[in-house]
């Protein structure tokens, strides 16, 4: 039942080719049954909105981690959790959150709608993008599996040497905290490839590169990143596996190994992680200013080069996580300058942000009050930021509860802010049912109100001197009150959550239903059913501007000739998207999922006896021969010509 | 109620394309960049530990002459033409050819392997001996797997080839395996170059 | 290029106390109190740092909620674009870029400017302290040529007020960060590397300092003292450091060593003076001339001297020092020797 305002643009050729080639669509894109059938899904809704639910699962897990750590802090000298378990906690804590939950959720929310945006059915290898799922939560799962057995990982989120290593934390805590990394990593990088292959080689017809949305500009940049971030963790964890288990010297500084050589690696990899996980989100604000400002945002180009500078400055950062460890003072400053000059193009999106917003016609809605939220807290984190990329006052704020309050800042303000926008904004599309209104603003009050009375002391704590990670603290230092405070800002946080899950459930069941485009936004996945069918668009379309759907015409084609007996789609070329080849996708498969546990064989158990590696990796060989053993359906077959289209090429086609 | 509309007509195009043209094009960059980007970082361990130390190699230490790694770096070279008319006769269809020439391929390809696995036993430390060792044995080990994985592929995409397989997909494997093969062997040489040929510039 | 800090710093120093004493900012620990002159140096920085930035975010978010309060109705279609409007903004746009890389680069030379005065040598002659960071604990030592006069103490580091202070800082065993707010900036200790830094107190008082580089555990009780005093004080207390006294005459203080000697003590501290050389635990020869146990956790009285040596796993679960049990009478003569150890 679609509503009569803003029905998105229908085309069909003669009504009954259109009807067979929708039977055939279904046919060929349908999902198979069952638990088999389930776990070989490999469209992108699918694989999309799995990595969505599981990382909320993750950050459900990762807050009450949280919960658990402010009460712990909520008065001096507290007893409701011991050092040991308290140390795991907040390990679990950030490990969860940064790991677990902010990478993939971004990955998914790319997953689920750059397909979309960009006109075309799957990603390019579908299988491969299932299983990066299923490594990442096998890699959650592992992680979490060593957490409920008393020996999670205790040695902080970034795990420093020698305190990680074999002397200092013996046993196998900190393997679990290093082997989930290379499943996450691996998962990470897929997503990645599979992004970057969809935007440059699959979009429709006419979206040249001047007319890509931000948001998915946003997610190529992101992608690109982490192709050449995430190598660098999965080496400094490889190099820790290696000392802890089987004797090697990377960071023994008895025999020539270096303790500082894990730190330059590992934030070689952190600090473009944070711009990795922030990004995307910045996409998010862009797509919904432009749906409720009416207008496209302004400077297109100069936001585009900020995205990419920002990439590229964000890799010659890492060192301002190390200014207290002994640097050449001009060494140091090259970073301060560098770490204070990434604020330019983040202030060059606001900037042109605040414009669209003056110059447009706003009509505040949920997303958009969380994109309030995301200026208001991240311009203040990106402020203390440009504070803490000073190295003399880096060196009283580092390592302190100021650092504490700058991070949550610029990544809940920075990227959470806008997620929940964003799932407001795309629920209608991914359930074809709108969420509340009401029940929404009221989450963003809740968190709002409860993230700065939770954060916002923790600046003052970290000057009066108050240390990170620290299970308990002296009451003659003055700090309770202010750690009172806020941990009375994280409960409210947690209700605010309660609220958006209880929003969550209860719009999926009984939510107002909602058409193809209920805001009247511009970007192709508003041009097809909320939610869409599996194949995506029915025939998939051109485009002529940079707002897809308002510059589109009667006049506008659609592409006819992909095959519909089997799953096929379009790869055009990069710079023109002038259509090149039809390109055949994947159909569903178990292999990926196979492939995954014997992977995951070998990862996990090499945790425990080094050469079982090797075995895994046998086992893996076979099942990727399973994998990509050639099929009777991926040959060619004489072609079934649709009904409907000539002979003729590259032309428009009369109608009937 | 029909309305009718104009329609961009695609079906002419071919279902195949090969290298720039080709999403799988793409996607082996991708892999070549996440694999270059791992290599690079090994390089820069390296040099990273160099610099923390006085003695570099550590006292000991026997650097391999570099008459066997030469020699073998040369096959490497070589079986990249095997490799590339594999893929030419992938692009024309060409059964016959593929199988040739990815046969020739593998086969330089083990002759490598033995001469390498050679080479590690002649040196006099393991990669738990010290963290030169240690650093040495990383690099040495990942691309002898990445290598050895691009041997195997070629050998299965053999077995396919004789069991009677050539259609689309064979053929844009054996493109695909022969450019992973030109970056498994291209990065090779400046690796080659940090363990067997910079410690001839020992610092002390 | 000392301008930016010299005018800040004055500015400072002037709106700061009126403005904001109220909010607390003193405290033992607290870098909003310096008490030295690179803490000061700093703390200026910081408030140039802030003021901009509060501008900074005042008319950011201001103008955003000026942008939002100005909703209108939607029209069905995009808008028409005006392209006098749009070079207007454009203009707009760029002035702002524009003043924010002049802010940045105001910052930086600031940074640059404050980072020289923190980093570089004093004028005087510096009194030199070597900090060696063990779990969860800190070795000080005062090195002296004649090695009859070094001092050797833990947790507590006295300095003469007034006095440059260089701190040479290394560790036993991971990464630790030596960190008095009220006097400088932190510096890690690594294992294997020498690192250090310029300090001092212009005037005597009491300044707290806290590990900050999670070490483990008991990361959390890894504190220490640093207490300035007049010249002639802290030669006194340096002198008195060197003694090691001779057997104590009184009879219980006497039974007290002889349980400290038979006990499993002598397996992890030193007792200068007698056989007691142990070096994987602090130095206790004059004991009880310090402020605190075990790092900061607790005040140095008996029954917290009692406590910590019955089950120190209570006070500090998972240090290294183990539960003793000791009888009675020998436990308080125990506690009457160390207390004697001035």
């Amino acid at each position: 039942m679609q509503s009569a305002l803003l029905e998105p643009k229908r085309v069909q050729l003669p009504e009954a080719s259109a009807s067979e080639d929708l039977a055939e669509l279904e046919r060929a894109w349908s999902n198979p049954r069952g638990i088999i059938g389930w776990l070989s899904h490999v469209d992108h809704q699918s694989i999309g909105k799995r990595y969505i639910v599981t990382a909320f699962i993750f950050l459900l897990f990762g807050g009450v981690e949280a919960l658990l750590i402010r009460l712990q802090l909520a008065r001096p000298e507290n007893k409701f959790l011991g050092p040991d378990l308290y140390n795991q906690i907040f390990t679990m804590h950030g490990t969860t959150m940064m790991f677990l939950f902010a990478v993939p959720v971004m990955e998914g929310m790319g997953i689920y709608l750059v397909p979309l945006m960009i006109g075309t059915r799957n990603v390019p290898f579908p299988r491969l993008n299932s299983f990066g799922y299923y490594l990442f939560v096998i890699g959650g799962i592992f992680l979490y599996a060593g957490f409920l057995l008393n020996i999670g990982p205790d040695a902080g989120w970034f795990s420093y040497v020698p305190l990680a290593g074999p002397a200092f934390s013996p046993g196998k805590r900190v393997d679990f905290w290093a082997q989930m990394i290379t499943f996450t990593e691996f998962s990470g990088l897929i997503a990645a490839v599979e992004l970057i292959v969809t935007v440059f080689k699959m979009r429709a017809p006419g979206m040249s590169l001047d007319r890509i949305p931000l948001f998915v500009w946003g997610m190529l940049v992101q992608s690109f990143m982490v192709v050449f971030a995430m190598p660098a963790v999965m080496i400094a964890s490889t190099f820790l596996l290696m000392d802890r288990t089987l004797g090697t010297h990377f960071f023994n500084p008895a025999e020539g190994g270096d303790p500082l050589m894990w730190q330059h690696i590992f934030w070689f990899f952190g600090h473009p992680e944070v711009y990795i996980i922030f990004i995307p989100a910045l996409g998010i604000v862009s797509s919904i200013v432009t749906a409720f400002t009416r207008k496209s945002i302004f400077g297109y180009t100069a936001m585009v080069l900020s995205l990419v500078a920002t990439a590229f400055i964000g890799f010659g950062l890492w060192v301002h996580h190390m200014f207290a460890t002994g640097l050449p003072p001009l060494g140091a400053s090259f970073f301060t300058s560098a770490s204070m000059m990434i604020a330019i193009p983040s202030g060059v999106q606001i900037f042109c942000w605040l414009a669209t917003l003056r110059n447009g016609t706003v009509r505040i809605t949920v997303p958009l009050l969380f994109v309030f939220g995301f200026v208001f807290i991240f311009v203040l984190g990106g402020l203390t930021g440009v504070m803490v990329a000073s190295v003399p006052f880096d060196l009283q704020a580092h390592d302190t509860f100021f650092v504490v309050a700058h991070f949550h800042y610029v990544l809940i303000g920075g990227s959470v802010f806008p997620l929940l926008g964003a799932i407001h904004y795309w629920f209608p599309k991914m359930t074809g049912r709108m969420m509340s209104e009401t029940l929404g603003k009221i989450t963003f009050w809740v968190v709002f109100i409860g993230f700065n009375l939770t954060f916002f002391p923790m600046h003052l704590l970290g000057l009066k001197g108050m240390p990170r990670r620290v299970y308990t603290y002296q009451p003659n230092l003055g700090w309770g009150a202010l750690n009172l405070v806020a941990t009375v800002g994280a409960v409210i946080i947690a209700i605010g959550g309660a609220i958006f899950i209880a929003n969550v459930i209860i719009s999926y069941k009984s939510g107002e239903m909602a058409n193809g485009n209920p805001w009247g936004a511009s970007t192709l996945e508003w041009g097809t059913t909320s939610p869409p069918p599996h194949y995506n668009f029915l025939y998939l379309p051109t485009v002529n501007g940079r707002e897809a759907l308002w510059s589109r015409s009667d006049d506008d084609p659609v592409v006819t000739g992909v095959r519909t007996d089997r799953r096929e789609s379009l790869s055009t070329s990069i710079l023109d998207a002038r259509p090149d080849h039809r390109y055949p996708l994947a159909g569903p498969s178990i292999w990926p999922f196979i492939t995954a546990l014997a992977v995951t064989f070998g990862f996990i158990g090499s945790v425990f006896k080094g050469s079982l590696i090797f075995y895994g990796a046998g086992l893996s060989l076979v099942a990727l021969i399973g994998w990509f053993w050639p099929r009777p359906s991926h040959n060619e077959q004489p072609e079934r010509v649709e009904k409907g289209a000539t002979e003729s090429n590259d032309q428009v086609v009369a109608r009937s | 109620m029909t309305r009718s509309s104009p329609a961009l007509d695609v079906a002419h195009l071919p279902t195949v394309a090969f290298t720039g043209r080709s999403p799988l094009w793409w996607g082996a960059v991708g892999l070549i960049a996440i694999e270059a980007s791992m290599f690079a970082l090994f390089i820069a361990s390296y040099f990273f530990l160099r610099m923390r130390v006085d003695v570099w190699p550590p006292p000991g230490v026997n650097v391999p002459r570099l008459f066997l790694p030469t020699v073998n770096l040369g096959i490497m070279i070589l079986s990249c033409i095997p490799a590339y008319l594999a893929s030419e006769a992938a692009k024309r269809s060409d059964p016959a050819g593929m199988k040739l020439w990815l046969l020739i391929n593998i086969l330089l390809a083990l002759i490598t392997v033995a001469i390498r696995w050679q080479v590690w036993n002649s040196l006099n430390y393991t990669g738990y001996s010290n963290a030169y060792g240690s650093i040495v044995f990383i690099i040495l080990g990942f691309h002898m797997f990445d290598y050895v994985a691009g041997i195997l592929a070629s050998i299965v995409i053999v077995a396919a080839l004789l069991a009677g397989h050539a259609g689309e997909q064979v053929r844009k494997s054996v493109d695909f395996d022969s450019y992973t093969w030109y970056f498994v062997v291209a990065i090779w040489i400046p690796l080659y170059l940090v363990i067997f040929v910079s410690p001839l510039v020992p610092k002390r | 290029m000392s301008f930016a800090t010299t005018k800040s710093t004055k500015l400072a120093v002037v709106l700061t106390p009126a403005i904001l004493c109220q909010c607390g900012c003193r405290g033992i620990q607290s870098a909003l109190d310096p008490a030295g002159p690179q803490s000061r140096s700093i703390s200026g920085h910081w408030w140039l740092l802030f003021w901009v930035c509060t501008v900074v975010f005042v008319l950011v978010v201001g103008f955003m909620l000026y942008g939002l309060w100005r909703s209108k109705i939607q029209t069905p279609n995009d808008a028409p674009v005006d392209p006098a409007k749009e070079t207007r903004t454009t203009w707009y746009v760029s002035a702002c870029v524009v003043a924010t890389v002049v802010i940045l680069f105001v910052f930086l030379v600031a940074s640059l400017s404050t980072a020289k005065t923190i980093f570089s040598k004093p004028g005087g002659k510096p009194l030199e302290i070597e900090v060696t960071g063990h779990q969860w604990w800190w070795e000080v030592r005062y090195p002296d040529p004649d090695s009859s006069k070094i001092v050797v103490t833990a947790n507590e580091i006295h300095i003469p007020a007034g006095q440059p202070v260089h701190i040479l800082l290394k560790s036993a065993d991971v990464i630790h960060s030596f960190w008095v707010p009220k006097l400088q900036g932190k510096m890690d200790l690594i294992p294997m590397h020498s690192n250090s830094l310029w300090m001092q107190a212009d005037f005597p008082g009491v300044y707290r300092g806290q590990c900050a580089e999670f070490c483990g555990h008991q990361h959390a009780h890894m504190s220490f003292l640093v207490i300035a005093e007049p010249l002639a004080d802290f030669n006194q207390w340096r002198d008195q450091q060197i003694q090691s006294g001779p057997p104590p005459a009184d009879p219980v203080l006497r039974k007290g060593q002889h349980v400290f000697l038979s006990s499993s003590c002598v397996l992890c501290h030193t007792l200068r003076g007698t056989t007691a050389s142990a070096t994987l635990a602090p130095d206790l020869t004059h004991f009880a001339s310090r402020h605190t146990i075990a790092a900061g956790t607790l005040s140095n009285d008996r029954a917290s001297l009692e406590r910590w040596i019955v089950n120190s796993q209570g006070v500090k679960p998972g240090n290294k020092m183990p539960p003793n049990d000791l009888n009675p009478e020998d436990l308080q003569n125990l506690l009457s020797y160390l207390g004697s150890l001035k």
